[in-house]
């Protein structure tokens, strides 16, 4: 199994990302939006920005959405392309979840990074975070 | 329910959807065959993401009045399809955060010069060049405009007057632009600290993906009283700018998606799908929601204000016009939900309107209406593809009647970005422009190959089933000349 699937949304763009674990796939999810938005096996980048990012949901889906928006928000503000993720998720289902990921990139470079159509949210629409013949499957629609 | 079932033809143009599961109000699609057609395709491939499906969802709220209503460029979006709207009773109906979606009040704002296609042909690459290298486009492009927070405040509430007062643009610019660039009851309080963070540098900006800025010649006139009234007139050069509330907009789409989910759950509203997470309209839940939904509708008119001001000196230095010589025709949302009064069943009633993926449309009369305008209501400026046309429409006394005073906003795209970039290639679509005398620049050759006029239907055809329809007239039909995108 690849680890990004592109699915088909007419207006907007959706992916399925696959891993071995939870984390794993938190960090498949994070790499498809990052490559949705640029391209990322350009040469020649110095990975220079790191940013610790913190989440909290009552269910895994609702925490992959609270990571994928924050790796947004944080994205513009430091005016980054992410293309690497660290996560390890704790918690419950009575508890809740917590998340502690950290993502690492580099400024953004327009000739070397081609940018494509910004994503502007991550829905709520067939979000899906599941095991399924022992790999985790995360399905997300982003509107572009 | 078999097909036959699902839309039941009504009159020309005109289909119900028959009430079925929770639905408490019929669906209403205004479309062609082709394009019922394909919902009904759809429905049977892939009916989670179908639009069908996601009418009915709509028209399964609560409070929800006379009818779920989708347009000509109906396509699958998230929560409401794109081209539908939905009307609630203010007293028992509900705010959806996916009845306006990410980007609030995105919408198109349409500007007239004096002049004729033959006056600036010879010009018209160097007045591309300019627009390019004038309007910030494209991911990660920043806007002149630096703003401290308490400036942010005061823009989000005041909108595209707050601009104006910074000296880009005119007092007469506002009359010009639908609810004159300010919807009331914005409260900057219900915004996030990081949505206007994230929008400090993107005021003026124009964005990415399917936002554009065209210079565009009329290339024919259609309805002559109404364009006379709008002051258009045929091989006349105008400019259209397609953007919206950027990051300020997004974030609060992101943070109350979330709030609202919460507010489904306390008011145990049975929603079909999370996307439709909302809450009553007279809660605190909904009308903070609405206070924030304020605010990114007048980021958007702020937002299209400063890009109006760029396009007059870009122009001015090339075609040396004068900026005052570049008027404001109109400027319309089309994604947002307002409180408006409608007649229903004889009774006048106050709603708040829904469109995703819609415009007001406004036929004559309306108080609403810019006084010039008011005869013959408001334009509605439907944004087409960079390869074919744009138009310009009005509204109609039975679309006010039948659709809540709303029309279509563009084309309605049929290929999915995927296969819209695996099926052309960016300098091929750039080169086909050419040769159809459509001058292109782009920061992004991914972003042309999504956009490109094969990945939506035929604007002509969406058109004339909105005439066809009788909900909204057609005014004036606009070519592309020179286009600029992210």
């Amino acid at each position: 199994m690849t680890p990004i699937e592109w699915l088909d949304h007419t207006a907007d763009a959706a992916f399925r990302a696959s891993g071995e674990s939870v984390d794993d796939v938190f960090c498949e999810a994070a790499h498809a939006l990052s490559a949705l938005m640029f391209k990322l096996d350009s040469p020649g980048g110095q990975t220079d920005i790191s940013r610790r990012i913190d989440a909290f949901a009552p269910s895994l889906p609702e925490l992959l959405v609270e990571w994928l928006s924050e790796l947004l928000a944080q994205r513009e503000l430091l005016q980054a392309v992410f293309t690497r993720f660290e996560v390890a998720i704790s918690g419950d289902h009575v508890s809740g979840f917590h998340l502690e990921g950290r993502a690492f990139g580099e400024t953004l470079d327009c000739v070397r990074h081609h940018p494509g159509a910004e994503v502007k949210g991550i829905t709520l629409l067939g979000l899906e975070v599941r095991q399924d013949a022992g790999a985790w499957i995360a399905q997300v629609v982003v509107d572009v | 329910m078999s097909e036959q079932h699902l839309l039941v033809p009504q009159g020309p143009g005109e289909w119900i959807a028959p009430l079925q599961g929770s639905m408490t109000v019929p669906g209403r699609v205004f479309a062609d065959r082709d394009t019922i057609a394909q919902l009904l395709a759809d429905e049977g491939t892939q009916s989670q993401w179908s639009a069908l499906a996601q009418l009915r969802n709509v028209a399964a709220l609560p409070g929800i009045v006379a009818a779920a209503i989708a347009l000509p460029d109906i396509h699958p979006g998230y929560g409401f399809p794109i081209g539908g709207i939905g009307a609630f009773d203010v007293e028992t109906g509900v705010v959806v955060v996916g009845g306006v979606g990410f980007d609030i009040n995105c919408g198109v704002r349409l500007l007239a010069t004096p002049l004729r296609y033959s006056q600036i042909e010879s010009r018209l690459e160097s007045l591309g060049e300019a627009l390019f290298q004038r309007i910030p486009a494209g991911l990660g492009a920043q806007g002149e405009l630096r703003l401290t927070i308490l400036d942010l405040d005061d823009l989000l509430k005041r909108g595209a007057e707050y601009i104006v007062s910074k000296g880009y643009g005119f007092a007469e610019d506002l009359r010009f632009l639908e609810e004159e660039g300010c919807i009331a009851g914005a409260d900057p309080h219900a915004v996030s600290d990081l949505a206007k963070h994230r929008q400090f540098r993107q005021v003026g900006t124009l964005g990415s993906g399917n936002h554009y800025l065209e210079v565009q010649v009329v290339e024919d006139v259609l309805d002559s009283e109404s364009a006379e009234a709008y002051g258009l007139f045929q091989d006349q050069v105008v400019v259209s700018i397609h953007t919206g509330s950027r990051a300020l907009g997004h974030q609060i789409g992101q943070d109350y998606l979330k709030d609202m989910a919460r507010a489904s759950a306390k008011y145990n509203m049975h929603i079909p799908e999370p996307e439709l997470a909302c809450a009553p309209i007279n809660s605190d839940e909904g009308r903070r929601y609405l206070a924030a939904v304020a605010c990114g509708a007048n980021c958007a008119f702020a937002n299209r204000q400063m890009i109006t001001h760029l396009v007059r000196s870009a122009v001015q230095d090339v075609l040396g016009l004068s900026p005052r010589d570049i008027r404001t025709i109109y400027d319309i949302g089309h994604n947002n939900a307002k409180f408006e009064s409608h007649v229903v069943d004889g009774i006048t009633r106050q709603l708040l309107v829904h469109r995703k993926g819609s415009t007001r449309a406004f036929g004559p009369g309306r108080d609403e209406s810019p006084p010039a305008y008011r005869e013959v209501g408001h334009p509605i400026i439907v944004g087409g593809t960079m390869g074919t046309a744009s138009y310009v429409l009005r509204g109609t006394d039975a679309g006010m009647v039948k659709a809540f005073g709303s029309g279509i906003h563009g084309a309605g795209r049929t290929l999915s970005r995927k296969k819209a970039a695996k099926k052309y290639w960016g300098e091929t679509v750039a080169a086909q422009l050419l040769s159809q005398g459509i001058r292109l620049w782009a920061h992004s050759l991914k972003g042309i190959s999504e956009e490109a006029p094969g990945a939506y239907k035929d604007i002509h055809h969406v058109v004339d089933a909105t005439s066809a329809s009788g909900i909204a007239r057609a005014v004036a039909r606009l070519r592309p000349l020179a286009v600029i995108k992210g």
